[in-house]
């Protein structure tokens, strides 16, 4: 059973404000209960990964970007952005 | 003038001088000014695609090269991203969001002088399969607009399917092409893992998705992919696949072919009218020539568990990156503590990302993490297996794209379980990285039913000559708006 610390927990983990954590304790708990299913699986399945070839990798180059980024900002100015004060 | 032409058709009548670009642009402006306040395709809609035809237009009448698309309206889904254009992933959190680059994807198509008409509805950052969890709102089915388009490219579909586009891109994670285009009677392709770039897609779970095209002809399909598949160094994810002409020998049909039903999608908790029409389009099949056979492929009574538990996992790092400081919207300059300005701006995410998000947590979380996450990962090696083992027996599976048809919009959106079981014969060609597309194959009741097939690793043009055969079959009516 998914309990109500726990999903306090994990919404401070994923940095999100929750509110309504019933809802979501039940939402989850439901959801695991349907996952639970995998638990029948045979833990000796070995697991394939996908190798990547690294030999092809692009080159390691700066590309110039000519526009200026800091013009698509609301709240620039000059070469300046403007923030929240954070503590 | 007709905007329900495939690309093919397009093309030639631009050819030939029949239409301009700038004519059959604003004709598609006006159709989208007419019907999209009812359906809801769009998020956002070019203002410049008429100046860019206008430009064609003159190139054309000068004989200078152009692109082989001519100028074709493209809508393309909003979590793709394009230069200039918004790209918000249906999410408060980036509803200002202008990427200041082209996807690959992108990039091909303009470079084949393709024009991009809009940016289309989805589920917010493509988590779900109505579309319904859109931070704007849902999209509503063109066949009848009380029923939902499928999802999350639900946009994408509506927009093919009502001709606000000739084609569309959308990106498929766990049938979020195929569902839509099964439930807007349009054809959907999932393709092979690596076959088409990522780069500038928004990532959701970058281990199962590609992105995809989606149109009224299996021939709009492969000559989408000739464009838009190939090897990317901005992804190296994606795989050399060769040259291969998709549009070529699309006609070959499929005599002698051998084609796996597979069992564990047949049938069992499906709707009957979806059941019908499958066994009609496997003797249609067989008819044709295709020797067809139950196949069992056990694992895929795991697959949507495993399938939910990757993704779930997987957007819980992606959307990590969602901090409001490098992407976000303006909260005014008063002072905050570090995570509280964080946690108070994500707050914003809808319901369906903070709840997978929660999932994804509690799944990768120490103590939960080899029942869950490592299980997920065993059944998707299983699947890989067996889906392996089947098509040494087999060309093709077939089966249902969804076991239902398009259902009313709100009726399912407080059953998480009942949505996932309708990914249950989609998620398989995500986890085992092979290609599946959706074929519309009937209209019951006024309502469209698709038609799955998969093929082996990188066999695209085996799927494409197989749908093709099966679409031949078939003589479907437009859709009503």
């Amino acid at each position: 059973m998914v309990t109500k610390e726990e999903i306090q927990r994990l919404a401070n983990l994923i940095k999100i404000e929750i509110n309504e954590t019933e809802k979501y304790v039940e939402q989850v708990d439901k959801v695991i209960r349907y996952f639970d299913t995998l638990d029948k699986i045979s833990s000796t399945e070995e697991i394939f990964s996908q190798d990547l070839a690294l030999e092809n990798l692009r080159p390691d180059e700066h590309i110039p970007y000519k526009e200026k980024l800091i013009e698509k900002l609301k709240n620039s100015k000059g070469t300046f952005v403007k923030a929240p004060k954070l503590i | 003038m007709r905007l329900s032409v495939s690309a093919t058709e397009y093309r030639d009548q631009i050819r030939n001088g029949t239409v301009t670009v700038e004519e059959f642009v604003s004709k598609t402006l006006e159709k989208i000014k007419k019907v999209d306040e009812q359906i809801h395709a769009f998020i956002t809609v070019n203002d410049d695609a008429i100046n860019q035809a206008r430009n064609l237009d003159k190139k054309l009448k000068a004989k200078e090269k152009v692109g082989a698309c001519l100028g074709m309206p493209i809508s393309i889904k909003d979590n793709i991203c394009t230069k200039g254009i918004k790209t918000t992933c249906a999410s408060k959190l980036l509803q200002d969001f202008v990427a200041p680059y082209d996807a690959t994807v992108i990039s091909r198509l303009k470079a084949e002088d393709a024009i991009i008409i809009g940016k289309t509805n989805l589920d917010e950052f493509a988590m779900g399969l109505t579309t319904e969890f859109s931070c704007y709102g849902p999209t509503k089915n063109p066949w009848n607009i009380d029923y939902v388009p499928g999802g999350s490219s639900g946009g994408s579909a509506a927009a093919v399917s009502a001709c606000e586009s000739i084609v569309s891109l959308g990106s498929d994670t766990g049938g979020s092409v195929r569902n839509p285009a099964s439930f807007c009677s349009v054809f959907g392709l999932k393709p092979t893992y690596g076959l088409v770039s990522r780069y500038g897609l928004v990532s959701y779970a970058n281990s199962i998705e590609q992105i995809g095209p989606m149109a009224r002809t299996v021939e709009d399909i492969a000559f989408l992919m000739n464009i838009i598949a190939g090897q990317d160094p901005n992804d190296n994810t994606t795989i050399d696949s060769g040259a291969v002409d998709y549009v070529d020998d699309l006609d070959v049909g499929i005599s002698g072919k051998k084609i796996g039903v597979v069992s564990e999608m047949m049938g069992e908790g499906e709707q009957k009218e979806v059941t019908e029409s499958t066994r009609n389009a496997i003797s249609k099949l067989e008819e044709l020539g295709a020797d067809c056979e139950e196949i069992s492929i056990s694992e895929v009574l795991h697959s949507v568990a495993a399938y939910y538990t990757l993704t779930a996992a997987e957007a819980s790092s992606n959307l990590a990156r969602y901090d409001n400081i490098r992407y976000g919207y303006d909260f005014g300059v008063e002072g905050f503590e570090f995570n509280a300005y964080i946690s108070r701006s994500r707050k914003n995410f809808g319901d369906e990302v903070i709840r997978r998000m929660l999932l994804g947590t509690y799944v990768l979380s120490s103590g939960y993490f080899g029942k869950y996450y490592m299980k997920a990962q065993q059944v998707r090696s299983l699947i890989k297996t067996q889906v392996e083992r089947a098509f040494q027996k087999v060309d093709l599976l077939i089966s249902p794209t969804v076991p239902s048809m398009p259902f009313k919009l709100g009726e399912k959106i407080n059953d998480e379980l009942a949505l996932f079981r309708l990914d249950v014969n989609t998620v398989t060609a995500n986890l085992a990285n092979i290609p599946a597309i959706s074929v519309p194959f009937e209209v019951k009741n006024g309502l469209p039913i698709g038609i799955q097939l998969f093929a082996g690793h990188l066999q695209e043009k085996l799927l494409f000559q197989a749908a093709h055969a099966l679409s031949k079959l078939t003589k479907l009516p437009e859709s009503p708006i």
